[in-house]
């Protein structure tokens, strides 16, 4: 299946983008051996150049590392990926705040909403 | 090189073996039908028919050999298939040499055919015989005679020239057609006669100024320079000369064609 | 990312059809490794580009060179071409035309193409003559991309084709094309094809307007190369 894709930014980008979120979500776990890039490329569909690019970018990020002799890993140090995982969340979170208030909700109420769904069940679980 | 001749081969086979096959059959039932009974059978009107149809077959055969000669050209090189044909990693020359080839052979298998099958109508066992012996004889000319060989060949020669020669003439106008931008299959009509009749023109010229004028005395010195000369010598030199007549323009023709097709391409 | 070497060059490349300008004064360098797309609109230039490097039609003026030498033998042999055409005898088998192509093509993967031919359910026995038009075309992009050439220029490939094969095709092309080969795409469907290219070429009347890198255009513009298409070329 191809990654999902928008049309206003810069592919790479995105793709650092999806693959990060692949990182703090344990898809990819620390320590992992990234696909080459041609596979990966195919995987997204798209052009092996720009994949390699977005690789690129996550290196110098710090998230995955390229081994001479035996390819590419993402990095073992936990600590950072749980860092970025938190971020990605505040980040997701103050986006989630900022358009409940363009519907004219205040963050108190935003919190209510919330309890109270949790109060049901949640039956929708954490689908994303 | 062989690679091209080889798909040329097969493209042109492809019609002709089955046409030439019906052909033969045609004239076995022909010679069938010249038995007493057969001509006697409904008035003769069954074999008054197939008679017919055998002489329409034998003229198909020949405008359908022009046709695919012209048809293999213009088709598999200025056509669509062009795109193929020029996007391939063989030089024009081997394209024109593959065709020209190929067209000459066709030619020829064309006229054998057309012998052969008049050959099973006539047939009876005298004429085999008189085939058998006439091979016979030749054959002993030949050993009589060591001249004979070397004109059997240069007769051979040139045939071939002379049909690859008339087959590059019509290719070079072909080419010429294409140069146009518009219209380009009657510009190619076009220029055949044109070309026809300057060939034409030329030769009454050329022949015209022999009888008289300076070309006159040109070939009178000749004649007397020649007197001297073994009659043996003299008919190799005649046939040799009109070989090289007939390649001369055959060469023109494929440098025309060579030039434009490597030079001038542009296909639609 | 690097040029390798300069794959195709062309110099004040021009080409008129009496009065009009198919192609004007086209001064490009297309290095080896990239993907790039030819964009323009119908009767922008796209196809007579494509058979000026091919050697099908001859330039009015300028030039035009691959690997280092004008379009002949040796360039025939590293392009593999699509022409935007049925190019193909209809009487052959699928299987006479792969003996076709392997015997003038000494980079022809034969397997290659037997694999790609199964994968889009395509009876090698079948005759041509009896496929159906997508599935024609389809025959023809397995040829052109069966082969391991140094510049592959296609000419309209996904046009004709179901977006289900289309999306088979282009991860064929992506996944086909050696490292240091090029691949010159032109097409009017930028939006199926956006994701997989390196650069494009825009072409208006013949004029190239625009030859950038896709994620550069999208930084700049903040929106899709196909966006930017319907923009420069809105009627």
């Amino acid at each position: 299946m191809q990654w999902q894709l928008r049309g206003d930014r810069p592919i790479y980008q995105q793709l650092v983008e999806i693959l990060t979120e692949q990182i703090v979500s344990g898809q990819l776990a620390a320590g992992d051996k990234v696909l080459a890039v041609r596979e990966l490329a195919a995987q997204a569909g798209v052009n092996p150049n720009t994949m390699q690019r977005a690789l690129a970018d996550m290196e110098r990020e710090g998230l995955m590392y390229t081994n001479r002799t035996s390819g590419r890993y993402v990095t073992e140090d936990k600590e950072m990926i749980q860092k970025i995982r938190e971020q990605i969340a505040s980040d997701r979170i103050a986006e989630f705040l900022a358009g409940m208030s363009q519907l004219g909700f205040s963050e108190q109420e935003v919190f209510s909403l919330l309890e109270k769904r949790q109060g049901e069940g949640n039956q929708n679980g954490t689908q994303k | 090189m062989l690679k091209l001749l080889k798909y040329e081969w097969k493209a042109c086979a492809r019609i002709f073996l089955p046409l030439y096959g019906v052909v033969l059959l045609m004239s076995i039932i022909n010679m069938l039908m010249t038995t007493d009974s057969a001509q006697n059978f409904l008035n003769g009107i069954p074999s008054a028919i197939l008679a017919l149809l055998y002489v329409a077959l034998l003229v198909a055969v020949f405008v359908v050999t022009v046709v695919i000669l012209i048809q293999r050209f213009y088709q598999n090189l200025l056509g669509d298939e062009g795109y193929l044909m020029f996007t391939l990693p063989v030089t024009v020359a081997q394209h024109i040499w593959s065709k020209v080839i190929v067209a000459v052979a066709i030619c020829l298998l064309s006229g054998l055919v057309a012998l052969l099958s008049i050959a099973i109508i006539g047939a009876d066992t005298n004429l085999i015989f008189g085939i058998g012996i006439m091979l016979d004889e030749l054959g002993k000319a030949i050993v009589a005679d060591p001249n004979g060989l070397g004109y059997m060949l240069e007769g051979i020669l040139l045939l071939l020239l002379s049909l690859a020669s008339s087959v590059l003439f019509i290719y070079l106008c072909m080419a010429l057609g294409h140069l146009a931008k518009k219209h380009r299959v009657l510009m190619s009509v076009v220029w055949y006669f044109v070309l026809s009749t300057a060939a034409q023109f030329l030769l009454t010229f050329v022949l015209f100024g022999a009888m008289n004028g300076p070309m006159n005395t040109l070939m009178t010195a000749l004649g007397n320079a020649l007197n001297g000369v073994p009659q043996q010598t003299l008919v190799h030199g005649v046939l040799l000369g009109f070989c090289v007549a007939t390649a001369i323009p055959g060469a023109i023709c494929y440098a025309g064609t060579h030039y434009i097709l490597k030079n001038r391409l542009n296909l639609e | 990312m690097e040029h390798k070497n300069e794959l195709v060059v062309c110099t004040g490349l021009t080409k008129t059809y009496g009065s009009i300008k198919a192609l004007d004064n086209l001064n490009l360098t297309l290095g080896g490794g990239r993907f790039v797309g030819l964009l323009g609109p119908n009767g922008s230039g796209k196809t007579t580009f494509i058979k000026l490097i091919n050697g099908l039609i001859q330039p009015t003026a300028g030039s035009v060179q691959v690997d280092g030498q004008a379009p002949g033998v040796h360039t025939h042999s590293v392009v593999s071409y699509l022409p935007d055409r049925a190019y193909l005898n209809d009487w052959m088998r699928v299987n006479d035309l792969m003996a076709f192509f392997s015997d003038f093509y000494a980079d022809f993967d034969r397997v290659k193409a037997n694999d790609m031919l199964q994968s889009l359910h395509i009876n090698a026995l079948d005759r041509l003559k009896t496929l159906s038009k997508g599935t024609k075309e389809k025959v023809q992009l397995i040829l052109t991309m069966s082969r391991k050439a140094k510049l592959f220029l296609l000419d309209e490939p996904i046009a004709g084709v179901d977006p289900a094969a289309r999306d088979y095709i282009l991860n064929t092309i992506l996944s086909n094309y050696s490292e240091d080969a090029a691949v010159l795409l032109s097409t009017h469907l930028i939006a199926d094809i956006e994701r997989v290219l390196d650069e494009v070429i825009f072409l208006k009347n013949g004029v190239m307007t625009l030859h950038e890198s896709v994620d550069t255009i999208r930084e700049e513009h903040g929106k899709s190369v196909d966006m930017l298409f319907r923009e420069v070329f809105a009627c």
